[in-house]
């Protein structure tokens, strides 16, 4: 598929789901942060 | 991963063999969860909602497990934790080809830097790609600061990983 078209695609599925897809990456973002903090402060106390 | 795989070579040089361990079963850890990522999803673009659910239904269940094994004190929490944001990682990486790397902040700073660049140069760029990797930075930085907040004031870091797993699994 032409990268013009990929980007047509991405722009449609943005504008559509746009508070979805951000809310859902904040989310799983926000885990992954405090799982990696958390996880560092187990290290130390083993 | 970088910080992991950079231990490794110190861990070699000082010959910590405990450490080196742990570190290199972090590396396999990630690996293995995007490995099942790949094996659960089998294609990089988006087709059916029931394998992202089936996804974070196992994620839910890796970070059940890894909290049940860290309240113990037991290593292998370690390797279970990189296991799932490995996953997490390569789960969202596919969603509709779009490339979102929620546990890669290093790849999120280069693409905000690299736009940013783009449009001082006068190129046109997208306004959502800079919400998008704003929000996953900013995010990132925030459940950070929620997981020192709990470990440190509460003492209560490692059993607020249920609400994750209970995330994982609403959603």
């Amino acid at each position: 598929m032409p990268f013009s078209k990929v980007e047509h695609e991405h722009d449609v599925f943005m504008q559509q789901s746009r508070v979805w897809v951000f809310s859902g990456a904040a989310l799983l973002s926000a885990i992954a942060g405090y799982v990696n903090v958390v996880m560092l402060g187990f290290l130390p106390c083993r | 991963m970088s910080g992991a795989v950079a231990h490794l070579g110190i861990d070699l040089a000082l010959v910590s063999s405990d450490d080196l361990l742990l570190i290199a079963s972090i590396v396999a850890g990630f690996f293995g969860g995007a490995l099942l990522s790949g094996l659960i999803l089998r294609d990089t673009l988006f087709r059916m909602k029931r394998r992202y659910a089936a996804m974070l239904l196992v994620e839910g269940g890796i970070l059940t497990a890894t909290m049940l094994l860290a309240l113990r004190g037991v290593d292998f929490a370690v390797p279970l934790a990189a296991m799932a944001c490995g996953l997490q990682n390569a789960m969202a990486s596919s969603y509709r080809g779009l490339t979102l790397r929620t546990t890669h902040v290093t790849g999120v700073v280069t693409d905000l830097g690299a736009l940013l660049g783009n449009r001082l140069r006068g190129r046109q760029v997208k306004g959502w790609k800079f919400g998008l990797l704003l929000s996953i930075l900013i995010a990132f930085f925030g459940g950070g600061l929620a997981g020192a907040f709990c470990s440190v004031s509460f003492r209560c870091g490692l059993w607020v990983l249920r609400r994750h797993c209970a995330l994982c699994w609403g959603l």
